[in-house]
């Protein structure tokens, strides 16, 4: 039963153990009141117009999901459902980058209509990545007759950069940002058996960002989101 | 000789590594050169159709064309894009124009595509935690008495990052579809303004061409400011 009851603590460990990350957030709002009806619609999407800016389909689909659950009047529609709606004009190639693009596009009246059939009224463009900023300490695993194990100490800091960028469809202007920077030191000691102890750096940028978007949107202070219900 | 004992203890310490067998497994597996049938997923696109009828003319050679891996080290061995390319054109064209068949005497424009070239990289490769593909096609436009209208050079690019647990077909298969539906972007905004293709509207419905042309117009946005490795070259012979 000890045994058992060890193994699982080695297991659950790490779980509830788990390393730091710090996020700072910031946001700019251009447009007081954000003005959404009772059955609107949002899109998040991430950009990938170069081969260096890619952003991650994971983050893109944390924040819609957080953004769905703050403002639940609202539809957030997945990033893959709109751009395969919208073919080809939301590729990497073809993605608008500014509120006048992407009024350009919708000069096509079959673009425009089923813009207006789903009631998109805002885009919530997201760029930026997470990526491994610094690692250091060495971790050696080995296997014989005998058994085997893992040795050693590593650590490694992973950083996000995020900025996301939310355009009004009506007016085709920028209406606010917010940008999010989190770092976070991920650690593996290892001592027969390896215990990653790992920042969730992009899940927390998420948390950050998405947290502050239902903010934006649900209008801290007196602004923001007017929800008008028919 | 092995004495019992020994064979019990040996026997023991297998007993004791098979949880580490899948660790030593895995890496094995992901080494493996892997063959790919591609698999298209190509949206039909949201443009206006032109009134011209086109026939997409397929070789052979296109229509069973498979990418063989010559350096045996490579991480591809073959790459099967046949019935993926095919769909890509079928779709493309199919919601730009009307498809007609071989022969057909309504026929104004045939659109013959080739495989120029074709060109991939693994992790293993760059160090870079990405599947990348290139694919260069060429489309010879051709009018109904096979007479040369114009040659059409397009590249497209694709990439997928790499995924826990996410097999080398499968993340060959995402980015060789990326690549597609790079291709089938461009051609899908910038067919209707090829100066050819306009002259060619414009003839055949002179009384609405005016009218043609300004929707056609509409459905060529400028390329963004930026765009993705792999420019298209349009020329009009």
């Amino acid at each position: 039963m000890n045994n058992i009851s060890r193994k699982i603590g080695v297991l659950v460990l790490p779980l509830i153990i788990s390393a730091c990350t710090t996020i700072n957030v910031d946001q700019v709002r251009l447009q007081d009141q954000i003005e959404l009806e009772v059955g609107d619609a949002m899109v998040v999407l991430g950009r990938h117009q170069t081969p260096e800016i890619q952003t991650e389909a994971s983050l893109v689909a944390c924040i819609g999901g957080k953004l769905q659950r703050g403002t639940k009047d609202i539809r957030i529609i997945p990033e893959k459902e709109f751009v395969d709606s919208f073919y080809p004009w939301f590729e990497a190639r073809t993605a608008p980058l500014r509120p006048a693009k992407l009024q350009k596009v919708l000069k096509q009246p079959l673009v425009a209509q089923r813009l207006n059939d789903l009631n998109i009224k805002y885009f919530v463009w997201v760029e930026g990545s997470t990526e491994r900023t610094a690692a250091s300490g060495s971790l050696t695993c080995s296997i014989g007759p005998g058994g085997g194990g893992c040795f050693g100490f590593g650590t490694w800091e992973d950083t996000s950069d995020y900025e996301t960028t939310i355009w009004d469809v009506d007016s085709f202007e920028e209406v606010g940002r917010v940008s999010t920077e989190a770092v976070g030191t991920s650690y593996m000691p290892a001592f027969v058996v390896p215990i990653p102890l790992l920042a969730q750096v992009e899940g927390d940028a998420c948390q950050g960002m998405g947290k502050q978007l239902v903010r934006f949107f649900n209008g801290s202070g007196g602004t923001g989101l007017k929800t008008i219900q028919n | 000789m092995i004495s019992k004992q020994q064979s019990k203890s040996i026997a023991s310490s297998l007993k004791r590594l098979r949880p580490y067998s899948l660790l030593i497994i895995l890496p094995l597996l992901g080494a493996c050169a892997s063959k790919v049938t591609v698999e298209a997923d190509i949206p039909r696109p949201l443009v206006e159709k032109v009134p011209l009828n086109i026939h997409m003319s397929y070789s052979e050679d296109f229509k069973n064309h498979v990418y063989t891996e010559s350096e045996k080290r490579r991480v591809l061995s073959s790459m099967n894009l046949a019935e993926a390319q095919t769909t890509l054109f079928d779709t493309i064209f199919g919601a730009l124009a009307n498809l007609v068949g071989k022969d057909d005497p309504q026929t104004d424009l045939i659109i013959e595509p080739e495989v120029l070239d074709f060109q991939y990289t693994a992790p293993n490769e760059t160090k870079l935690k990405q599947y990348e593909i290139w694919i260069k096609y060429r489309l010879k436009l051709m009018d109904s008495a096979q007479d040369d209208v114009a040659d059409w050079t397009i590249k497209g690019y694709g990439k997928t990052p790499t995924a826990m647990l996410t097999s080398a077909t499968k993340a060959f298969n995402s980015a060789a579809n990326v690549a597609l539906r790079d291709v089938g972007a461009q051609l899908a905004t910038r067919f209707a303004g090829q100066k050819k293709i306009k002259a060619m509207i414009a003839d055949k419905t002179p009384e609405i061409s005016n009218e043609t042309n300004t929707a056609l117009a509409q459905q060529v946005v400028e390329t963004p400011e930026e765009t993705v490795s792999g420019e298209e070259e349009a020329t009009n012979e």
